[in-house]
């Protein structure tokens, strides 16, 4: 005789669990958006800078060896990029590109001062290209002997779904420089 | 037939109640006064028990209890009024009002994140397009040492004007090849421009190619302030575009021994959010560069 009255509770309880489910939802909903809105906006200028390589120039720098983490066979290169910031932000050398070595038989790292000074480091990410410039930037990286070449890669894939890679041959003759210029 | 109570004199109706009294339960057996039926009506019973005992007296008796009969069915009727059984098609009816809200709920629930999602991607696909479409506008009210940026988003214009420059020593710390570049500059402004920042960078000429630098901050200069003499204080940030009083200090940057053609470039942005660049200008070097000026230690 209970059964009744028991099936009409849950057909009232369940439309009020939802109801409450819903709005939680909800607001769960609008706190993601709006914070994933601001997160966006901030990082708009780091993430999506919109940097375009218009030519690579590498150089052997085989004089700077000694100011560099490098050691025995390993080669020091100067490559130097020049870019078009078609944005309207400024351009970031952390922003830049990211270097790859062809080939698995050899390795390639962005090349640290040796000095014990703080100002090495700061030198080079004092690099930038204001909005809609164009500019350079200057890595130094560091590759063994069996690298033979290096690709370059931009990182803006972030903004248009694309990011452009480039392969440079490494000059093995201290101070002889390969330039690349790249098509849009 | 209505009799009234031995005991208490209440007036009943003994076909309804069975001879026993409403009031105060005496059996009034005017009906069945051949019988002895005592037996079937002692106070020891329980409710359920002398119920039953009713039941079998009217069996034993040969009495039909007809009036007690229709009270159990006029109980029954009412009851099942009061409490409808849910397997009746009338009744079916009204629960699927709860049934087609739960699947609306259902349905929100799984919408709401999907739509949520959609309008996301919009917005960001749309910022974007926004962002780039958006046109920096040059500033060319340079004359010599001196520059006013105004306009768009600048409440109050802003003067900069170049004071010294020149190569300051700090051979030390300095990589090889690279050399140290101090720039005097004084920033003012009628009031404070509230969401804008003032970035400045040095422009110039190096092995054929165009070279942009952001000035050292404080973080980078920090162990040699004393050597330049000067102290934090002194050092311009992108913070202080003219605070509603004139403000002067200094800029460092880093840049190759071969540089030339230097200009300060001066970048307003806003300070929130997209941090777009709205505005630039410049001021070339050349009219207050003196290579001895620069501090440090020489």
């Amino acid at each position: 005789m209970n059964q009744p009255v028991k099936s009409k509770g849950i057909h009232f309880v369940l439309p009020l669990v939802l109801f409450v489910f819903l709005s939680v939802e909800l607001v769960i909903c609008l706190v993601f958006m709006s914070s994933a809105k601001k997160r966006f906006l901030y990082e708009m200028n780091y993430e999506l800078m919109p940097l375009e390589m218009k030519s690579i120039t590498v150089t052997n720098r085989e004089d700077l060896k000694e100011a560099y983490d490098c050691y025995g066979a390993d080669r020091v290169y100067e490559v130097k990029v020049v870019w078009e910031n078609i944005g309207p932000y400024y351009g970031d050398y952390n922003n830049g590109v990211e270097f790859e070595a062809k080939e698995d038989d050899g390795y390639i790292f962005v090349a640290r001062p040796l000095d014990i000074y703080e100002l090495g480091r700061r030198e080079s990410q004092s690099q930038t290209v204001p909005a809609q410039k164009s500019g350079s930037f200057v890595w130094y990286v560091c590759a063994n002997e069996y690298v033979n070449s290096i690709r370059i890669k931009e990182r803006r894939e972030k903004l248009e779904g694309e990011c452009r890679s480039v392969e440079v041959p490494l000059p093995a003759e201290p101070g002889a420089a390969a330039t690349v210029e790249i098509a849009d | 037939m209505k009799i009234k109570c031995k005991k208490c004199g209440k007036h009943f109706d003994s076909d309804i109640y069975s001879g026993l009294c409403p009031k105060c339960g005496t059996y009034n057996g005017v009906h069945m006064d051949e019988t002895d039926v005592s037996r079937y009506l002692s106070s020891s019973y329980s409710g359920e028990e002398s119920h039953q005992k009713l039941h079998e007296m009217y069996g034993d008796t040969g009495h039909d209890g007809s009036a007690h009969r229709k009270l159990h069915e006029d109980y029954d009727q009412s009851y099942r009024a009061a409490h409808p059984v849910h397997t009746d098609v009338p009744e079916e009816k009204g629960s699927r009002i709860p049934g087609l809200l739960s699947a609306f709920l259902l349905f929100l629930i799984v919408l709401l994140p999907i739509f949520c999602a959609f309008s996301y991607r919009e917005w960001k696909e749309d910022t974007i397009r926004e962002a780039l479409a958006f046109e920096v506008r040059q500033q060319t009210g340079t004359v010599g040492n001196f520059t006013v940026l105004e306009g768009g988003v600048l409440e109050y214009p802003i003067h900069v004007t170049l004071l010294e420059a020149g190569e300051a020593s700090l051979s030390g710390p300095l990589q090889k090849g690279k050399k140290l570049v101090e720039v005097k500059a004084s920033i003012e402004s009628e009031d404070y421009n509230f969401g804008t920042a003032l970035e400045a960078s040095l422009q110039y000429q190096s092995g054929g190619s165009t070279f942009y630098r952001k000035p050292l901050d404080e973080y980078a200069l920090r162990d040699y302030l004393p050597l330049l003499g000067i102290s934090e204080e002194d050092l311009l940030s992108a913070y202080n575009p003219g605070n509603g009083k004139e403000s002067s200090g200094y800029y460092y940057f880093i840049v190759e021994e071969d540089a030339r053609d230097m200009k300060l470039f001066l970048s307003v942005r806003e300070n929130r959010e997209l941090q777009r660049v709205f505005l630039e200008g410049e001021i070339a070097l050349d009219s207050v560069w003196n290579a001895e000026s620069g501090k440090g230690d020489r």
